[in-house]
This record gives structure tokens, sequence and C-alpha cells, in this order.
């Protein structure tokens, strides 16, 4: 019971990684890019969140619209302003992963900045009723999250089988050549794309925000390390390895708190993903891209 | 060619160019004297010079050495523990208000920096208040980890430094003789504080959940050692003892873990932020057992803005007691809230004493500089403090340990403020 | 000579040139590591530990070198094989295991880190291993072993065919990078007295990788001044007060995008 309690608890947790690392599997997918900032992105998100309900009076759905907008716009700037320049240049393969470290630190330094180094308060949405589900008890704040996570999961499962940019998406990070051959604009693809990853990663922030009542500039920089982490378990440029690495990271953190001690928490995540490179290093699931190496 | 020029460089210092030499003097009454002589009157060039050094003896003799006594003060005013900080800095503005002068040692003059709650940086801060700014001696760090790590480098340095607030144990002992602690130890508080928590329960505690945050120096020394200690002295059980780390939010798997115990009652040993999180998540699963927390709570109100109506009823120790009747706590209370619009928590009271104290030691001894001399008495100041009267703590005696000796009180969370649990 | 926050500023730098050093060597053999950080740690733990236990400073340091460049080649044998992105990944792995074990090694502190070093680190010191290790470098480049280096860094199917033992040439350009940021970490832990595994992590590696691809890979001169101007910068910036690191930021940035090369742009890493 208490296992089934604890797991509940990881895929919580581990929904909100999900989220975010598809966004870094799209955007390696597409632009081979280790995205660094894409953490930062995620606590921007969440500060979003926090104003639209400060100063909006907004509820959870609109605070969530608000930070998915917002931070698809950010996605977008930084790809004008940090990638897209690299792009042209014809730069190294370092160059961008440079530049990503540097819109992190810039991100997070004009958070602290506004908001101080230490914890903001997030005002609780939920009123915490308990609700028994067979022997598990959930919270209303748990279910929301686990619910708008499953859901924005399927939304892009959908979107990249079956709509038209979705599977513009795929047929560029399969190859941006033969995307192009193929008449695929690949430019707006990437703009998309940031954009899409952005937005994602912008409601895990809030979904975070509204789980553990507080938030802070340096959320983002374990789940900067985390997000690489997550889609090298799961598959590099991989959505669905993004997602069930997401969630297998959740669940092993949980588990490892749960039942050992807090100070093991990063060591099985870290050692699995040491374990994965060894024995699968493609992944679980190959994505598309990864076959190429 | 008689030119004479006077620039005044700063309210201290003036340069008085004067034939073509450049005094300068840091004296307003001896540049007066030296800007009045240059006048062409006919007084030749060494008599003037006579008629200066009989002029500056005068008025050296007449008014006195004006010298400021330099104090470091190192606290975390930003980072996780600003909290503390906040409160800190209420308390100095409040005192420096009044006490900021020494008599004939002059003023004091205190040189603050940010620690961050880093114990890196205070370490750095410790050697840049030493070696660049010359204090006297140095108020502080606030957390034990921070004090832990800046300690040897000031009792290298033969610097006194003394900590308002570090409890964990052995750490003034492990630097003596410069390190001293103005604050009582974890190990007597928490024999205190469990054995008043035991003894007014409805159902007795049998068995307890202990939390304790792994990262932070003192909770963690607590909730390994000195905690289980004296839960066992007080014949209770501690049936799982589970770690976080400090800058946590996430709780939910420790809290399962201790649901599924089933305890009589539960224990924290952590900072305000920590200690609210987990408090909140406690109650949001569900259990409605007592909850006692650790001294290292230091009553800030942080950690009832966290927890909300979770903390209600938390029981935790602290050595400043609000509500006592004493005249100068009821001054220091109401002065503390109408600077601030804040009750004063632990660590305002903390710092205020250990500022007085301080005080009271360069006052006791007269002129003070930061030649060694002067350090080696204030340091003595402290060794032998036996009775002293500090405003908010009464009677303070510095034990060989260089530990104080302090009776805890006991506080409980109700209708959201911290109040007296008799 | 200098007041205490020249010299810190100064001690620090020179760290920082060790630290670049260690990325330098395994990237001129085309291993491009982002756990350095790891590294710094067990060299700055061994030598703390060693030196409480009254052993010379020098043999203490020796020491953390050599159980990093140890540690290096037992993790590097399984891992060459791997290749570009995947050996990025694997290396800063690599660093987040190091820092969670610092964090459970109890008697090397745990998370509340281990304080009440010794102060034995000195300008003098920090610039004479400096110094040693970068003519080291220097030299290298015209013994057979450094040229065996780059060959393999250019081309490694043709550096085999010419007889190079690939496996043994890459591992002792990692094994020599790890032992350099073991140097680093002894001398940071004897100067800032107090170490905790946070002081690793992904930020301290992420920022040798950044010293090394600002300043360029071509030669043990980049290293040095991508080290100089992400150390100093920020202090000639002091007057932006709240801004600065974000200015530092933008610089970053600015760089990446028009000198992608590196600052002293010998040779930009030709591919991965």
């Amino acid at each position: 019971m208490v296992f089934l309690q604890q797991l509940i608890n990881g895929v919580m947790l581990g929904s909100t990684y999900a989220l975010v690392a598809i966004g870094y599997s799209l955007i390696f997918g597409v632009l081979r890019l280790l995205h660094f900032a894409h953490g930062e992105v995620f606590m921007v998100g969440a500060f979003i969140g926090l104003g639209a309900v400060v100063y909006l009076h907004a509820g959870p759905l609109v605070a969530l619209l608000c930070a998915a907008v917002g931070c698809a716009v950010l996605g977008i700037v930084i790809e004008f302003v940090a990638f897209r320049p690299i792009r042209r240049r014809n730069g190294s393969l370092l160059a961008p992963i440079v530049s990503s470290l540097g819109v992190g630190l810039l991100l997070q330094e004009v958070a602290t900045n506004l908001f101080g180094a230490e914890q903001t308060r997030f005002p609780p949405q939920f009123e915490g009723e308990m609700i028994r589900l067979g022997g598990l008890f959930v919270t209303s704040t748990q279910l929301f999250i686990l619910g708008t996570s499953f859901v924005l999961m399927l939304a892009v499962h959908l979107f990249v089988s079956y709509t038209k940019y979705g599977m513009a998406m795929r047929a560029s990070a399969e190859s941006t050549d033969v995307a192009r051959l193929l008449g695929i604009n690949v430019d707006t693809v990437i703009v998309l794309t940031f954009a899409f990853a952005s937005a994602l990663g912008g409601i895990a922030g809030v979904l975070v925000g509204f789980a553990f009542s507080a938030i802070s500039p340096f959320m983002g920089v374990s789940m900067s390390v985390k997000g690489v982490a997550i889609m090298l378990i799961g598959g590099l440029g991989s959505i669905y390895g993004a997602m069930v690495g997401g969630l297998i990271l959740g669940i092993v953190e949980v588990m490892t708190v749960g039942y050992l001690a807090s100070s093991y928490r990063d060591a099985f995540s870290f050692a699995l993903l040491i374990i994965m490179l060894l024995v699968r290093p493609q992944g679980l699931f190959s994505g598309a891209s990864a076959a190429k190496r | 060619m008689r030119k004479r020029r006077t620039v005044v460089v700063n309210r201290n210092v003036f340069i008085v160019i004067h034939n073509n030499e450049v005094f300068a003097i840091d004296n307003v009454f001896v540049a007066a004297v030296a800007f009045l002589t240059s006048r062409d009157t006919g007084i030749g060039v060494g008599m003037r010079k006579t008629m200066i050094a009989i002029g500056l003896s005068a008025v050296a003799m007449a008014t006195p050495a004006y010298a400021d006594v330099q104090i470091g003060v190192l606290m975390p005013t930003s980072g996780f523990a600003a909290g503390f900080g906040l409160e800190e800095q209420g308390s100095i503005d409040l005192f420096m208000k009044s006490y900021a002068d020494l008599g004939p040692a002059g003023k004091l003059k205190l040189v603050i920096y940010d620690t961050r709650g880093e114990p890196a940086q205070a370490i750095s801060l410790t050697k840049k208040l030493i070696d660049s700014d010359k204090v006297t001696a140095i108020i502080g760090p606030y957390l034990s980890g921070e004090s832990e790590a800046a300690f040897p480098v000031a009792n290298r340095a033969a610097t006194p430094i003394v900590t308002p607030s570090s409890a964990k144990p052995g750490i003034a002992a492990a630097n003596r003789p410069w390190a001293f602690r103005f604050s009582s130890t974890t190990d007597k508080t928490d024999k205190a504080l469990i054995e008043h928590w035991t003894k007014k329960q409805p159902k007795p505690i049998k068995n307890v959940v202990l939390f304790y945050d792994g990262k932070d120096a003192v909770s963690s020394s607590d909730g390994k050692t000195v905690m289980p200690a004296a839960l066992k002295a007080a014949n209770v059980n501690v049936l799982d003892a589970i770690s976080f780390q400090t800058g946590d939010v996430d709780f939910s798997a420790q809290v399962t873990r201790a649901k599924a115990l089933n305890p009589d009652g539960i224990v924290v040993t952590a900072l305000f932020t920590e200690a609210g999180h987990l408090v909140s998540e406690l109650r949001k699963q569900g259990m409605t057992q007592p909850i006692a927390a650790g001294v290292e709570l230091s009553l800030d109100h942080k950690f009832i803005e966290i927890a909300g109506k979770a903390s209600e009823g938390v029981l935790t120790a602290a050595e400043f007691n609000r509500d006592s009747p004493k005249p100068t706590v009821v001054q220091f209370v109401k002065d503390y809230e109408a600077a601030t619009h804040h009750l004063p928590g632990n660590s305002s009271a903390l710092m205020y004493d250990t500022l007085f104290l301080m005080r009271h030691c360069i006052m006791s001894i007269g002129v003070v500089g930061n030649s060694e001399a002067d350090k080696a008495k204030i340091r003595d100041c402290w060794a032998n403090m036996n009775g002293v009267e500090a405003p908010i703590a009464g009677a303070v005696t510095i034990n060989k340990d260089g530990d104080g000796v302090r009776q805890p009180n006991f506080l409980v969370v109700r209708d959201g403020k911290f109040v007296v649990d008799p | 000579m200098f007041n205490s926050y020249t010299e810190s500023l100064a001690v620090f730098f020179g760290i920082n040139v060790l630290m670049a050093f260690s990325v330098y060597l395994p990237s001129s053999a085309g291993l491009i590591s982002l756990g350095q950080g790891g590294f710094m740690a067990i060299g700055a733990y061994t030598s703390a530990l060693l030196t409480a236990k009254d052993v010379p400073f020098a043999m203490a340091l020796a020491a953390g070198a050599v159980v990093a460049a140890l540690i290096g080649v037992l993790v590097a044998a399984p891992a060459i094989r791997i290749r570009g992105i995947y050996l990025i990944i694997a290396t800063l792995g690599f660093g987040e295991i190091v820092r969670v074990l610092f964090i459970n090694l109890e008697f090397a502190g745990g998370a509340s880190g281990l304080s009440g070093i010794r102060p034995l680190t000195t300008l003098w010191y920090v610039v004479g291993v400096c110094f040693f290790v970068g003519l080291c470098l220097w030299r290298l480049r015209t013994l057979t072993l450094g040229r065996a280096i780059l060959a393999v860094h250019e081309d490694e199917t043709a550096a085999e065919a010419m007889g190079i033992k690939l496996l043994q040439t890459k591992l002792i350009a990692f094994g020599g990078g790890a032992a350099i940021a073991g140097l680093a970490g002894g001398l940071f832990a004897h100067y800032a007295l107090f170490i905790d595994p946070e002081q690793f992590g992904f930020s301290r590696s992420a920022e040798a990788f950044l010293f090394v691809v600002l300043g360029g890979s071509g030669n043990p001169f980049g290293p040095i001044i991508g080290a100089a101007i992400v150390t100093l910068l920020p202090e000639v910036l002091r007057f932006l007060q709240d801004w600065r690191m974000s200015f530092f930021a933008v610089l970053l940035i600015g760089c990446a995008i028009w000198r992608p090369g590196g600052l002293v742009a010998a040779r930009p890493p030709s591919r991965l």
C-alpha cells in the first residue's frame, strides 16, 4: 500500500519531468542541440504563473495558459537571438551549447534580480482535500497535475502524429536536408518547435508551483541537468522516450527518498544514466535521430 | 611666493598647500591654525611651523582622540537564510539608534557583510574583515555551518569572534580561545524541549518519527545525534529518522514513508523554510500527530507564513521569551515592532544582546583600537563573562567551552503567532 | 605585496586556469568533457583528508591528482568508444555521480561539507603549479605523445593505420586532464578552507568547459585567455552591481555568435 502511494508521488513528480523532457527532445531532435537553458524557461513559466495568480487573480487554468503563451514567446525570442545567428554563420557544434549556457545564466540572473534569491511563495490553488481511490489517498492538487500532464502528453502525441506541422517537425528531426527537399520550411519548423517546447516547459513550471507552493530562480538548474539525463534514458530526440524517461526518473527519485535516504536521490538517477550509456546508448526508444549516430 | 590653498578632501582630512609644501591634517582645529598662520603676516617660515606645532599639540590635548571602533558583522541577508538576516538587521538598526556612542572609546562602527548563508563566503569575508577592514572583533556568522568554517580562520588570526546564534555543539570549544557563542547549544535545549513536550500530551508519546535536514550543519547533527539522545533520555522510541536537504520543496515521499509507520508524535529539526513546507505536507497528507520542532526554527515568522494553518500547535524552543514581563524586554518588543512592523524573533533578540555585550566589553576597557592587545582584552572580557546583565536575556554567563549558558523557553503556534507555552 | 583581496582573485584565477587546462588536454584528443568538476572534487577531498592527517602538502596534492587520474582512466576505459554528444552526456553524468557520492560520504562531511582545512595554498604555489602544467602541455605538442594526440583528434582511422594505439592515447589524454583537475581541487580546498559537494557540480564543469571554448582550444594559451575573461571580467564589471552577471551572460551569447572558434582562434574543433 505504501509502495503504491509512493508510486503515485513518483508519477506526479515524473509527469512534470516528462513535460520538460519532451521540450528537450523536441529541440534536440530538430537542432541537435542540448538546450541547457530549457530548465530556466521552465522556471520563467513558474514565475509567469505566479504573476497571473497574484496580479490577475487568475484561476489555475488561466495561469497555465499565461505561462504557456509567455514561454512560447520567450522560446521564439531565444531562437532568434541566440541560435539562429549561429546557424547562419555555420558555427561549430559547441557554439550553440555556449550560447544556451549564456541564455540560461541570463534568465537566472534577471529572475534573481527581480524576485530575490530565496524561495517565493506560490499561493496554493486547491483546497487540498484528500480523495480516496481504493485504499490510496490522492490530493486534489495531485489529481490536477496528473490530469493536466497526461492530457498534454496525449496532445503532443496527437500533434506530432496527425497534424501537418507535427509531421513536419518529425521530418525535420529525421533529416533537415531531406525535409527541405520535401518542401518543408525548416526555419519555420524550428521556430515552431521552440515555441511548442517552451510552452510545455512553462506549463510544467506552473504545475510545480501548484504542487509545492514555492518557486525560486534556481529551480531550473537541476532541471537542466536532469533533462539531459532523461533524454538519454529515453532516447535522444524521442518524444515518447522523454515521456517514459521522465516518469521513470520521477519514480526512481521518489522511491530512493522514500525507502533509502534523501541524500541518495540523485545517485540512482545518474547510475541509471551511466548504465544506459554502457548497455543501450541509444536509449529505451531509439528516437529517429539517434539511429544515425 | 607665498601661496596657501586649503583643500577639503573629506570631512576628516584637510590638505593644506603651504609654500609648496603639502600638509595633510586630519583635525579641523589644526587645519584652521595652519590656515591662519599662513596669511601674510610677516611671520617667517620657521616661526610659522613652530606655531603650527604648538597649535597641534594644544588642540590634541583639548579634543579627544576621535576613533571609530570597528566591529565586523557577518549575516545572511540574501539567499535561503535571508529571513534570519532580516531579523538581525532589525535589531542592528534599533541598537545603533541608541547605542552607537561609546564614550571615550569613540563611536561604534559596524562593518556588515552578507554571507548568503554560505560557509565559503563566511570564510572569505572573515579574512576580509580582519585583513582589509582591520576590525577589532567579529559578530557572527549566523548558521552553524558558517561558524564551523569561519571560526578557525578568526582563531588563527587572533581575532575575537562571537556568534549570536549557532547552536551546533562543539564549535566554540574546537576554536578556543578566540571563538565564542552567545546562544546555548542544542544538546541542552533539546533535552528540555522533549521533556516539556512529552509531559503535556493528553496521549502519551511512546514513539516518534524524526525528520531532519541532512544538509544543514546544526539540523543534521541535531537529527542524527543530539535529538535522538534527548528522546532516548525521555524514553521515547525513534521509529525512523528521515532526511531531506536544504532547498527541497517536495516532501511527499518522506511524509508517505512516515505515515505508514503511524507514530505517536513527530519531531522536526530544520530551518524555517524546509520546516514550513514539511509541516504543510504532513497536515496535507492527513497526519494529525503533535509536532515538536527544534531550536533551528528560531521563532522565525516565515515558518508560520509558509506552513499557514498547518503550523497551529507546533511546539518549539527558543531562548527568547517575547511575552516576558521584564521591562527591558517589553520595551525592546515595542520598539522593534514600531520600527519594522514585525514582532522580533529569536534571531533578533540574540543579535541585540550580543551587540549589547560587545559594546559592554569595549566600554569596560576604555579606548580600543585594533591592536593585538585590544583584541586580547575583548577576548578576555567574553571569556570571563559571568552574570553580566543583557537587556533581553538577563544575566549572561559564558562557560569554559565558550558557550552561553541559558534556559530555553517553550513556544507554541496559536492563531498564527508564537505564544509562550507554560 | 598584494592585499588579500587581489591575492584571492589571483589564486582563483590560477585555479581556473588549471581547470581550463584540464578540459584542454582531453579536448585536444577530441574528448569533450563536461564533468571535470567531479575530478576536481576528488582531488580536493583526497588532499584535504590527507593534510588533516599531517601528510605534507605537496604529497597530498600529488595524491589527489593521482587518485583523480586513476578514476579518470577507470571511467574512461569502458566509455572510450562513445562518441560525440554521448561522451559529453556521459561525462556530465559522471560529474553528478561524484557529487552525489560525496554527499553520502559521512567521514568527508557529507552534505554539510568539510571544514577546518589547513590554509596551505599560497599564491606562489598556485603560480608554480600553473606554470609547471602549462609548460608540460606546451612541450607535449612537440613530443611523440602530443603528436599522437593531435593525430587521433584529426582522424582516428588514419591515426590507427599509422600505428597509434587509439585506446592508450585517449586514456592518457583523459587521465591527464583528470589529474590536472585534481591538482586544481587540492589547491582550491586549501585556500577556501571549506569544501562541500555542491561547489563541484555542473556549474563548475560548465565553467571549465566555457574557458576552453571561449579562449580557443588550439593551443595552451587559449584556455588561459578564456579563464582570464571568465574570472576577471565579473570583477571588472563590478560597477554594474547586480547586473554584472547578466552582462557577462550576454557577452557569452555574443561570443558564441561572432567568435565561435574561440577568441584565440587557432584551430576550432573541426568535428566531434
